[in-house]
């Protein structure tokens, strides 16, 4: 078991250090948005300013949100079948992944796997977690698989957080945009191997609710997102509504919180900023080669990561200066400030990825009527053909603006709230400069790499 | 507050006469080309000055004549030309035009115009011939389906 747990991710490893040079991946499709127009971007931009420094001057002036979920009616016990049946579906997607994937067809457009992970579980799933709450929390099949096993052990993420998940997030990420083989069924099957073998092998020596707290990046991407939810599980185990944004302002401020969601922001901005053709230009300067350099891409994908980390630390620093002497130090206010990012996060990805789903997404259909490419017919669609245009480019850009203008304000209220709550009196107020001015500049980028696509 | 209204106002003024800079960019290689019933292709730097009613613009005075891209693949490089003009970065088709792709290569390949789904097996003594209709509005990649070359890319507006 030893052996393989350190095996298995080493041969990984290596595979990697030796696969040829890449050109521009996408996980599945090769189809992206037309950019947005230069007036879009334009108006988008001044209603974000227009409404951030409206903000400043109308907003509440003590904080509202700090005191978590507001439980409203008796909610809901769930009964044990449904859990078990939850379980049972991620438990089978988990199977249908890793069977497809490695014994299916290896063609990626009559295999279900990679649709079934690029689509589904990385955008589908977290999507819906942020209306629909933390559902992952019975579904995930690491965790279903832990504990049928009984690998019992503390709860909580312990001493590094989540630190683990982010720098996984960050992993998974690269085999979506920048490892040349993430189409690859094959591919995809032995990561979802990987991936479990990972979790579960760290289960056995801390105990799979710390396993899955510290590491599953798709568990912490899923309890982030679905802290924006109107639902969720009260002290009682009763499911229930708790009004929206209530869960985020009480998320517990882990070691690494702050680093996960600059991951997720940071690798939204890699994939739309390489995408644009000032990038090809620029990796052509640097590396002689607009596209095929796995190596370039890897480093470029981290530093933007870092970029965006860095802004946030100034932002960090910038206002614990301005709060004086007595407030918090700069990693306090980082830590405690990396929920406000969460809606920005969740917009970021909606906006560059809903268009996947809308449009790749529908290759599910016939997927999965053949699952493993072998001729089969299970629900009479295995001739769907995608259509492509029932969502014209005019909706898509007016969808991509609310949500990059939606996710900004929802940053700016909660910032606000939390300003007020962490810094006394009439500084509160200015101490929110620092964290508006890195709103805007992120919102800014965001329509930047919308528009330069 | 009220000081940003001005602001916003400037800002908006800009968006009136921005157009320029995208297209100018495109200039150099556009003028030479002469696409029927296409808009004309971009260099690299071509920021996108997209119509926001794509589906009206068949402008095509000869129906029948697609956009001819022609790529060669010889070692490291490749070379697009697009109606016999060498073209970089995107390859702008008009959203109904017909395109007519044609890659010679050194290899043993597959050609495939994602999103279309449109491929076509090519060697070193015979090139691939694609054609279809741009009916999807998009930005698409061409590639070499095995060893994952891009190729070209198409934008569909």
């Amino acid at each position: 078991m030893r052996a393989l747990r350190v095996g298995l991710p080493a041969a990984v490893v290596l595979a990697v250090l030796f696969i040829p040079q890449a050109a521009g991946a996408h996980g599945i499709g090769g189809r992206s948005d037309l950019p947005v127009p230069l007036e879009y971007f334009l108006v988008g931009g001044g209603v974000v300013l227009l409404l951030s420094f409206g903000a400043l001057a109308v907003l509440w002036p003590s904080p509202r949100l700090q005191d978590g979920p507001r439980q409203r009616g008796a909610g809901w016990a769930v009964p044990g079948w449904v859990s078990a049946a939850a379980a049972g579906v991620g438990l089978s997607g988990l199977g249908l992944v890793v069977a497809a994937g490695l014994f299916g067809d290896p063609s990626a457009r009559s295999n279900v796997a990679p649709v079934a992970v690029w689509v589904v579980a990385w955008l589908v799933l977290p999507f819906a977690a942020a209306l629909l709450g933390n559902f992952w929390s019975v579904v995930s099949p690491w965790r279903t698989i832990g504990r049928l096993a009984r690998l019992d052990g503390r709860p909580g993420p312990g001493f590094l957080g989540i630190w683990p998940a982010a720098g996984l997030f960050v992993a998974i990420t690269w085999m979506e945009l920048v490892y040349p083989r993430s189409g690859d069924p094959g591919a995809l099957g032995a990561a979802a191997v990987v991936y479990a073998a990972l979790i579960l092998g760290l289960a056995l020596r801390v105990g799979i609710d710390r396993a899955v707290a510290s590491s599953d990046a798709f568990g912490v991407y899923h309890r982030l997102l679905s802290s924006i939810a109107p639902f969720g599980r009260r002290p009682d185990g009763r499911v229930g509504r708790r009004g929206w944004l209530r869960a985020l302002p009480v998320l517990p401020e882990w070691p690494g919180l702050a680093a996960f969601v600059v991951a997720m922001i940071g690798t939204v901005t890699y994939d739309g900023l390489s995408g644009t053709p000032w990038w090809d230009e620029l990796s052509f300067d640097l590396v002689g080669t607009a596209r095929n350099s796995i190596w370039f891409q890897s480093f470029a994908l981290v530093t933007v990561v870092c970029l965006i980390g860095a802004a946030y630390l100034g932002a960090s620093w910038w206002a614990s200066r301005i709060a004086g002497a007595g407030g918090p130090r700069p990693l306090a206010v980082a830590r405690s400030f990396a929920h406000t990012l969460v809606p920005i996060a969740l917009a970021y990805a909606f906006a560059h990825y809903f268009t996947l789903v809308a449009f790749e997404g529908q290759l599910l259909i016939p997927a999965l009527s053949d699952p493993l490419g072998l001729g089969w017919n299970l629900f009479g669609t295995i001739d769907y053909q995608p259509n492509y245009t029932w969502i014209p480019p005019v909706v898509v850009w007016y969808i991509q603006l609310a949500a990059i203008v939606g996710g900004h304000l929802t940053g700016v209220l909660l910032a606000h709230d939390r300003a007020l709550a962490r810094f006394a009196g009439p500084r509160a107020v200015r101490t929110q400069y620092a964290m508006l001015a890195l709103m805007v500049a992120l919102t800014t980028l965001g329509l930047t790499v919308l528009a330069a696509g | 507050m009220r000081q940003l209204i001005p602001a916003v106002a400037i800002l908006l003024s800009i968006a009136g006469c921005g157009d320029d800079g995208g297209a100018s960019a495109a200039t150099d290689s556009a003028t030479t080309a002469t696409a029927p019933g296409t808009t004309a292709p971009a260099t690299t730097a071509g920021t996108a000055t997209t119509s926001t009613a794509p589906a009206s613009t068949s402008t095509s005075t000869a129906e029948d004549a697609a956009l001819e891209i022609a790529i060669t693949v010889a070692g490291d490089s490749i070379e697009v030309r697009v109606e016999g003009v060498s073209a970089t970065g995107r390859v702008e088709v008009g959203v109904g035009g017909e395109v007519r792709l044609t890659v010679t290569a050194d290899v043993d390949d597959e050609v495939h115009v994602h999103g279309y789904d449109v491929t076509a097996e090519v060697s070193p003594d015979s090139p691939a011939t694609l054609e279809f209709v741009a009916e999807i509005p998009g930005i698409f990649e061409v590639e070499l389906e095995s060893s994952h070359r891009l190729l070209v890319e198409l934008q569909v507006s």
